[in-house]
């Protein structure tokens, strides 16, 4: 082990609006919980609530008794060292070595503790997505076992190479790629891992029954709710500005006087993406559709997480409008195309938008080589973490099955795996009327 | 027209068509890591920007490629057909 370059002092000031603004940030993981629980079916939606809110307790413990020892303390802080080995006579820091069991933490310096509440935050976050995607037939069991692999493993390991002085942020200081793999917002850490993990899941689980008929199209299961889906696009919103600004201050170590500009380019980009799915549902369905524009609105945000804290507001607002195009063709093209059943559209929102956001901060980075870093960084997202989610869930699929039986799918999640509705005064649909 | 064995044999195609396609998503999973070692040595193989950044973009490209083996193994494994 070997301590790692210096951490920045951080004034009071400073430590008072992170502190602030990370308080706000609980509203992002609110918010996609009220989406992933509107695009389910009204019959399941009580245990996409509670299993949004058990993932978010299970990830928090889990995280603060593993995660935190294998992400690290920040560089240059009290144990802020982690496991080096030399390759090519370059030193490649491959895994924290923080305080066991969050000892210390107390008396630790005050951009530390902000650090390990993002981190708690960012796993709760990253561990919602593939919930949603394994909506209606995921069980409440699973999803939970699902995120303490997450929180205990995978999640510590990325966040440790991108934010806590691993190998991927040093790739400027050894290999002159910029300023290293910059995700100011956790784009990498939160979305691209919670999309790519969606995938595995939907790819274990397999898809809702009677969602792929052997004859014909795939049938249309939309959300239950609108209202819940496009209040959650406000509420996360005020969350992910939380997000953007203190990891811009946490990460890319922005002066106070920058945050303005980067609350600028999270709306911009929002705004840009929202239009622009605005404007294809409407060419291609005749009419705006209301829960891919509440995808578009997210696909925005998300890629705001990877560049807001970097590029200039009319770059921003160019980062939302692709993502804004890509998101309703992706999830049209998944469906129609793949027969992937992704109920939340997490695999083309979180996972494709956070990829084309960090790929845009280095197209858009003033420094020279961090487009490279850049791709270096989304290569080890897509050829190593991919992977290593699948076959951790494969594994734990095997100890505890995802899919619920046949009969609990039919009845609906809430009544077999909680014993009541959601809206116990409501007609739920049967299977039958969807065909 | 009706198959040669019936049933069995239609249960038989499509017994092989599953392990057929999953076979062809675990190949394409397994084909992800070697972009990722790809595109990690050429940080190591090339100390001057342009082929370093060629390989890098390479490496990308054959996750890509197993990426779309892996997706298309998964629908051979579903027996799905495209609509």
């Amino acid at each position: 082990m070997n301590p790692i370059t210096p951490a920045l002092p951080m004034t009071e000031a400073t430590f008072a609006l992170t502190l602030v603004l990370l308080l706000l940030a609980p509203l992002a993981i609110a918010g996609v919980a009220l989406i992933n629980t509107g695009l389910g079916r009204s019959r399941s939606a009580a245990q996409a609530l509670l299993g949004n809110l058990a993932i978010v307790a299970v990830t928090a413990l889990v995280f603060s008794i593993v995660g935190a020892t294998l992400t690290g303390n920040l560089p240059g802080t009290p144990g802020g060292a982690g496991h080096i080995f030399h390759l090519a006579d370059k030193p490649w820091n491959w895994l924290g070595a923080g305080p066991f069991l969050l000892s210390g933490l107390g008396s630790a310096p005050p951009q530390s503790q902000l650090a390990l509440l993002f981190e708690i935050l960012a796993v709760a976050m990253a561990a919602l997505l593939p919930w949603g995607s394994g909506a209606d037939r995921w069980r409440l069991t699973a999803g939970c076992a699902a995120a303490a692999v997450l929180a205990a493993i995978v999640f510590p390991l990325l966040a440790h190479w991108i934010w806590t002085g691993g190998w991927l942020s040093q790739l400027g200081m050894n290999f002159g790629l910029g300023a290293g793999f910059l995700d100011g917002g956790g784009a990498a850490t939160m979305h691209v891992l919670g999309g790519l993990s969606a995938l595995a899941v939907v790819w274990i689980a397999g898809p809702r029954k009677g969602k792929f008929p052997k004859e014909g199209f795939s049938t249309a299961m939309p959300g239950h709710s609108a209202v819940y889906i496009l209040f959650g696009c406000f509420v996360a919103l005020v969350g992910w500005l939380g997000f953007n600004l203190a990891g811009a201050v946490l990460w890319l170590q922005a002066p106070l006087a920058a945050l303005p500009v980067t609350a600028v380019n999270t709306l911009l980009s929002a705004s840009g993406a929202l239009a622009a799915t605005f404007a294809v549902t409407t060419v291609r369905f005749g009419k705006p559709d209301a829960s891919l524009c509440a995808n578009g609105w997210l696909a925005g945000l998300v890629a705001s997480s990877a560049c807001a804290g970097i590029v200039a507001p009319m770059q921003a607002l160019f980062v939302g409008v692709v993502a804004g195009i890509i998101t309703p063709l992706l999830v049209e093209l998944l469906e129609l195309a793949v027969s992937i059943d992704d109920p939340s559209g997490a695999i083309s929102v979180h996972a494709a938008s956070g990829l084309w956001g960090l790929a845009a901060a280095g197209l858009f980075a003033p420094q020279s080589g961090q487009l490279v870093a850049q791709l270096v960084g989304i290569a080890t997202l897509l050829g190593l973490i991919l992977p290593l989610v699948y076959l951790l869930f494969w594994l734990l699929n095997r100890v505890v099955p995802f899919r619920v039986d046949p009969d609990g799918e039919r009845i609906g999640m809430d009544l077999h795996e909680l014993g009541g509705g959601a809206y116990p005064e409501f007609v739920i649909h049967r299977d039958e009327s969807y065909r | 027209m009706a198959r040669p064995w019936g049933k069995l044999g239609t249960r038989f195609a499509a017994e092989l068509n599953s392990l057929k396609g999953k076979a062809m998503k675990y190949a394409g999973l397994s084909v992800l890591p070697a972009g990722f070692f790809l595109s990690v040595a050429a940080l190591i193989l090339f100390p001057s920007p342009a082929p370093r950044a060629a390989f890098v973009v390479c490496g990308l490209a054959v996750e890509g490629l197993g990426l779309a083996v892996a997706v298309r193994g998964h629908m051979e494994a579903r027996g799905e057909r495209k609509p």
